[in-house]
C-alpha cells in the first residue's frame, strides 16, 4: 500500500504476525489513553503505531500536517486487518474480562509462540514472519482442537452426568464452549397463532398501564 | 500586520481539540455553513470558558501572548476561524471521536 505524508509518498507493506499483535496492543492503548483523556500518551502512541506499521521515523510524523498523519493511520489500520472474518476475533467478550495475575504487557504473542511452537515444533523467528492471515488461522485451528479434546475427555468423567432427580438418571451435560465456538444465538421464530385458540370475548388492551394502586381497581371493575 | 497561521501536527491538534471539544456543536450539520458552526463554538466559550477562545487562537498561530496583543480582536476573529478552517476542524472531530475521545 502506499501513504502520504507530508508530500512524501512512501511504499507499505502489510506487517507479519509479531508485528501486527503489537500494533493492535498500541491501538488498544491509544483508545484505553482517549477514554482517559491522557493527550500524550495518544499521541506518543499515535505516533509509535504510525511508525511501527509504516516503518518510516516518528519525525516524519512529528513533522506533518495533523491529517496526514490520521490518513496514515486510518490507510494503516485498514492494510493491515486480517483479510478473513475469523470467529476468534469476532466474539471474544466473555474472555475479556478480570485480566489473571500472571498477566504482562507482550503475554498475548508469547502465548500465541508457545501455542504455534508447541503444535507445529517452529521457531520463534519463523512464527513472528508469518502472514497475519495464516497465523490468526493456525492459532484458531489448534485452540480448536484443545477445546475438542478437552470435551472428549469431559464426556469421559461423572462430572459431566449430573444427577436430575425429575429424571431419575444423570443427564448428559456439556462442557461450556468459548463464545466465539458458540455461533450468534437463532433468532425466535414468529409463529403465527391459530383463531381458533385466540380468547373470546372484549379484550382489555393494557399497553402502558401502570399495573399498581388504582390502576389494578380499574381493570378488575 | 501579516498573520501566522499554522498547520498543526498530530499531537498540537490533540490538544487542541481536547481544548475546543466542549463548545462543538453535539452533531453538526453537514449542509451547516462554517461561519454557523464557529459562531456556535464562540458562543460557547465566551459563556463557558473565555480561555478556552485565548488557548485556541495561540495554538493556531503558535504566537505568544504578547505577540497576540499586537493583533486587534477582528484580526484575532479572524485568525480563529482561518485557523480552524486550515486545520479542518470538522475532520478532527471526527477522527478525534474515532480514537475514543469524549
Amino acid at each position: 500500500m502506499e501513504i502520504s505524508v507530508n508530500g512524501q509518498t512512501f511504499t507499505v507493506e502489510r506487517v507479519r504476525l509479531r508485528r501486527w499483535l503489537q500494533l493492535e496492543e498500541t491501538k488498544s492503548q491509544i483508545h484505553k489513553a482517549a477514554e482517559r483523556l491522557e493527550v500524550d500518551t495518544i499521541s506518543d502512541q499515535l505516533i509509535s503505531y504510525l511508525s511501527a506499521a509504516s516503518g518510516i521515523e516518528p519525525q516524519v510524523f512529528e513533522d506533518a500536517p495533523w491529517f496526514d498523519s490520521a490518513n496514515a493511520f486510518s490507510d494503516l489500520v485498514m492494510g493491515n486487518e486480517p483479510t478473513i472474518k475469523f470467529p476468534l476475533l469476532e466474539n471474544q467478550s466473555d474472555q475479556r474480562g478480570k485480566p489473571v495475575v500472571w498477566d504482562y504487557v507482550g503475554r498475548l504473542w508469547f502465548s500465541w509462540v508457545n501455542l504455534i511452537a508447541t503444535a507445529y515444533g517452529w521457531g520463534i523467528e519463523q512464527i513472528e514472519n508469518l502472514e497475519v492471515d495464516t497465523g490468526i488461522a493456525l492459532i484458531q485451528e489448534i485452540l480448536v482442537e484443545h477445546q475438542l479434546k478437552r470435551e472428549w475427555e469431559w464426556s469421559l468423567t461423572e462430572l459431566a452426568y449430573p444427577y436430575d432427580p425429575g429424571a431419575k438418571k444423570g443427564i448428559f451435560k456439556p462442557l461450556t464452549r468459548p463464545r466465539w465456538m458458540r455461533g450468534k444465538p437463532e433468532r425466535i421464530k414468529k409463529v403465527r397463532m391459530p383463531l381458533s385458540i385466540l380468547p373470546v370475548g372484549i379484550i382489555e388492551d393494557l399497553a402502558g398501564v401502570g399495573l399498581h394502586g388504582q390502576d389494578i381497581d380499574k381493570i378488575k371493575h | 500586520m501579516g498573520r501566522t497561521l499554522t498547520k498543526l501536527n498530530i499531537r498540537e491538534a490533540i490538544r487542541l481539540y481536547v481544548t475546543i471539544r466542549p463548545h462543538l456543536p453535539d452533531e453538526p450539520k453537514p449542509e451547516s455553513f462554517i461561519l454557523d458552526y464557529v459562531k456556535v463554538v464562540i458562543s460557547s466559550m465566551k459563556h463557558k470558558d473565555p480561555y478556552a477562545y485565548l488557548d485556541t487562537v495561540l495554538t493556531l498561530t503558535g504566537l505568544t501572548e504578547e505577540e497576540l496583543r499586537e493583533y486587534s480582536s477582528v484580526e484575532i476573529l479572524e485568525m480563529f476561524i482561518d485557523g480552524l478552517v486550515l486545520n479542518q476542524i470538522l475532520s478532527l472531530d471526527s477522527f478525534c471521536k474515532r480514537l475514543g475521545i469524549r
